[in-house]
């Protein structure tokens, strides 16, 4: 990022985050005006349609949005299209199917969280407790993650590194946890909910702003899918060259001791028996993202078109190309532990071809599928079913004004989902041709390359929008953050403190006390994250599956079925959490526990997707299954208070 | 046990749960027909995962890893067309793949126009009730 646009992008930055603090202000005025806690934790059931909106698409769109599913397009092409194809039917989903009946519900037993209405339509103060532990358990793990994400992003726009050094990364996590955490909880509920307004039209104005300036810069979508088809089977590997089975060292700028960015693309032909020939184009670079030497590497095929390549007559053919002594230190081999020199043929398996950007599965690095037949039927599940199964959009479903309101945020959040999520496919689809060096290490970072190669060829007005870009992963990061401090506050000061070990606890305690709670539950987080395990995404994955799998089966049925029993009601939560758990982390425990007994472990433990199909989907039906049955077979409910939320007379 | 299903007649919940029942029909419908169309007309061959084993896992790890997935169940009678690069199009010349095109931007449209009549026509505007004060 040059200059310019870094200086415009740290006002845009400040201006953001000041527009933020304000919000919080304002809401905190609000907070005299009513009860405390019905305020603080549910803005009073006051919310607006557009509110509910906003507040609802901000906080299901995690920075993974912006940063994850950016990076994917980008790896694998138009499969991501039917990756992201049930959002067609996620804000109906989503809103429609529970919204007005637990929003009735919750209103009839004055219940302020999700754990609040359990145990008020189940009478059980252990499935109040249960739901606790497990929101606590599962949100706090999720936040260690994206105060990570967010310190990164504050970081790098605040370029830190600069200035602190090696604590830049520190300094970032306490800037991110200092914004968020007092906005949070100064402001309570309906801050959160006013910076997601604010978060989501700053998210969805960018992505609509995008689409048609990259369209237009790359010639149209035809024309991209006829440089990816024309061009096709080649794997772009990074500008610094360290993948596959060469690392390209290159040789330093005498001044600035800074590398030259190079991008290696090797090419299959579609023809068998070709010869192994080598390239080298010097370019113009129009950003930071594009290198000024292309290495064009020809690979040799047999008589079936198979590759058969070896790195070492790659290397030796760059070494007599005229260019090389200008541009390389030297070419070692990357994989070549003992310096032998004896690496193995490159295997025509590392290579993307052109049909695989275009037609389904999808190629991972290691030629396995991307998204197989099962996963395609489980993210039906994941998105638009294990959507309505999140605490944190459940609870906003309980606080809308009146059905008018819930009708006409499905409206805006339908229309909404569609400007976003497949026009981020085009746009980074047409990425693929504009930016096509950008390592698959940064792919991460593809939304921020993209918006700054797109504004560096328009005037420096335009360079705003590019800091527009670069907020919203910050905005999508902060917006689910925001909202799950609170919902760990809610828990437990709410379900915890009041309902169960004080309930004559006094109004002023009960402010301070939440206060605090989101204030020690803020700095806690931030500790975590000054040293956040590996696995942080696997993490986030387990955690959204472990909610739906825990918590829609039991609120569906507890609200829609009023034969649901409280030990259907625990059957149904404990055999959802149990179900993701084992699933997630089996063979993990199996690899410990073979490590502690001396057993082989020379294996990598993964996931376990039975019959090809995402632990969601069985978290999901083991829930629901246990859920019917046991309450079939379990003492029912008393009569009265089934009636209470299932009959008109009562509810009259 | 006595019949009790008539006195659970709240009209909200009697509303509701016929509003989501039809929203859980469109879910399935559009499942059905995104996966069935784009499995069928947009997916390569080499479609299902083979197993990571090593010799070294305990048998259990083993089992759970071989285990067939549904692809390779329901696949074979789910295979359409084998796609090229040769007859790749784009319907209109929007630039959208055709399989994309018919088995996702379709029914998107389909599912915007749906959601918008289950909005106007479908939902209906209940009285929520009045809200009990926080115990």
């Amino acid at each position: 990022m040059n200059e310019g646009t870094s200086a415009i992008t740290i006002v845009t930055f400040l201006v953001y985050i000041g527009g933020v603090f304000l919000l919080a202000i304002f809401s905190h005025k609000l907070l005299s005006k009513s009860s405390f806690m019905g305020e603080y934790f549910l803005g009073s059931r006051g919310l607006g349609s557009w509110a509910l909106a906003f507040t609802f698409a901000a906080t299901s769109s995690s920075g993974g949005s912006f940063t994850g599913f950016p990076a994917l397009i980008y790896s694998y092409g138009w499969i991501l299209a039917f990756w992201i194809a049930s959002y067609m039917v996620v804000p109906v989903c989503t809103m429609g199917v529970l919204g007005k009946r637990l929003n009735q519900v919750a209103r009839k037993s004055g219940a302020i969280t999700i754990p609040d209405v359990l145990r008020d339509r189940f009478n059980s103060t252990f499935l109040g407790l249960f739901a606790t532990c497990t929101i606590i358990f599962f949100t706090v793990a999720n936040l260690v993650a994206q105060f990570k994400a967010g310190a990164l992003i504050v970081e790098e726009t605040f370029n830190l590194s600069q200035f602190f050094s090696d604590y830049s990364y520190l300094w970032g996590l306490v800037i991110f946890a200092v914004v968020v955490v007092f906005y949070t909880a100064y402001g309570g509920f309906r801050a959160v909910v006013w910076t997601d307004v604010m978060q989501g039209i700053v998210m969805g104005a960018g992505v609509i702003i995008l689409v048609p300036v990259i369209l237009y810069q790359a010639g149209g979508l035809t024309e991209v899918n006829r440089k990816i088809r024309n061009h096709p089977p080649h794997l772009v590997t990074s500008i610094s060259g360290k993948q596959n089975d060469l690392a390209f060292v290159l040789k330093k700028a005498e001044d600035t001791q800074e590398e030259l960015p190079v991008g290696v693309e090797y090419v299959v032909a579609d023809s068998p028996n070709t010869e192994l020939s080598v390239k080298l184009d010097q370019t113009v670079p129009v950003d930071d993202s594009s290198p000024e030497l292309i290495v064009r590497v020809n690979l040799a095929t047999d008589q079936d078109g198979n590759v058969e390549t070896k790195a070492e007559d790659i290397k030796n053919l760059i070494e007599q190309d005229s260019l090389f002594d200008r541009i390389f230190e030297k070419i070692v081999y990357a994989f070549d532990n003992d310096g032998s020199g004896n690496v193995a043929a490159m295997s025509v398996n590392h290579f993307i071809h052109g049909k695989d950007f275009l037609f389904g599965p999808g190629r991972r690095k290691d030629a396995s599928p991307f998204h197989p037949l099962g996963m395609g039927l489980s993210f039906f599940f994941m998105w638009a079913i294990s959507g309505m199964g999140q605490p944190g959009t459940m609870v906003r479903l309980m606080a809308f004004e009146e059905s008018r309101t819930l009708k006409r945020a499905v409206f805006t959040v339908t229309f909404y989902y569609a400007l976003i999520y497949l026009p981020l496919v085009f746009i980074f689809i047409a990425a693929r041709t504009l930016l096509p060096y950008i390592p698959q290490e940064d792919a991460d970072k593809s939304m921020v390359l993209v918006a700054t190669r797109v504004v560096s060829q328009l005037g420096w007005q335009y360079k705003i929008l590019a800091a527009i870009f670069v907020a919203a992963p910050f905005a999508a990061i902060m917006s689910t953050v925001d909202s799950f401090l609170l919902m760990i506050s809610s828990s437990l000061v709410r379900d915890v403190y009041q309902r169960t070990i004080n309930p004559n606890v006094t109004e002023k305690v009960v402010k301070w006390a939440s206060y605090a709670t989101t204030g020690i539950v803020g700095a806690l987080v931030t500790i975590a994250a000054t040293h956040p395990p590996d696995f942080l995404q696997y993490i986030i994955v387990f955690t959204g599956g472990g909610f739906a799998a825990t918590f829609l089966a039991v609120t569906f049925l507890g609200i829609f079925w009023p034969k649901m029993t409280s030990s259907g009601a625990i059957a149904s939560m404990v055999g959802g959490f149990c179900t993701i758990f084992f699933l997630f982390v089996g063979e993990m425990i199996v690899w410990y526990i073979s490590s502690f007994t001396g057993l082989n472990t020379e294996w990598t433990p993964t996931r376990m997707d039975l019959l090809g199909l995402h632990p969601i989907f069985w978290g999901l039906v083991i829930s629901f299954g246990m859920g019917i049955v046991v309450s079939l077979f379990s003492q029912p409910l008393p009569d009265d208070l089934v009636r209470k939320y299932f009959s008109k007379a009562v509810a009259e | 046990m006595p019949d009790t299903s008539s006195t659970y007649d709240d009209p909200l919940f009697l509303h509701s749960r016929r509003e989501a029942f039809f929203v859980l029909g469109l879910w399935l419908f559009c499942m059905v027909w995104s996966v069935t169309y784009c499995y069928r007309n947009g997916y390569l061959s080499y479609a299902e995962p083979k197993p990571s084993l090593t010799e070294e896992m305990p048998g259990i790890v083993k089992g759970i890893r071989s285990l067939p997935t549904v692809g390779q169940i329901i696949g074979p009678q789910m295979e359409g067309r084998e796609r090229s690069l040769d007859d790749f199009h784009s319907p209109l010349g929007l630039g959208i793949p055709d399989w994309v095109f018919y088995g996702i931007a379709m029914p998107w449209l389909v599912c915007i126009g749906v959601s918008v009549w289950w909005c106007l026509f479908f939902f209906q505007e209940d009285d929520l009730g009045k809200s009990e004060q926080p115990s």
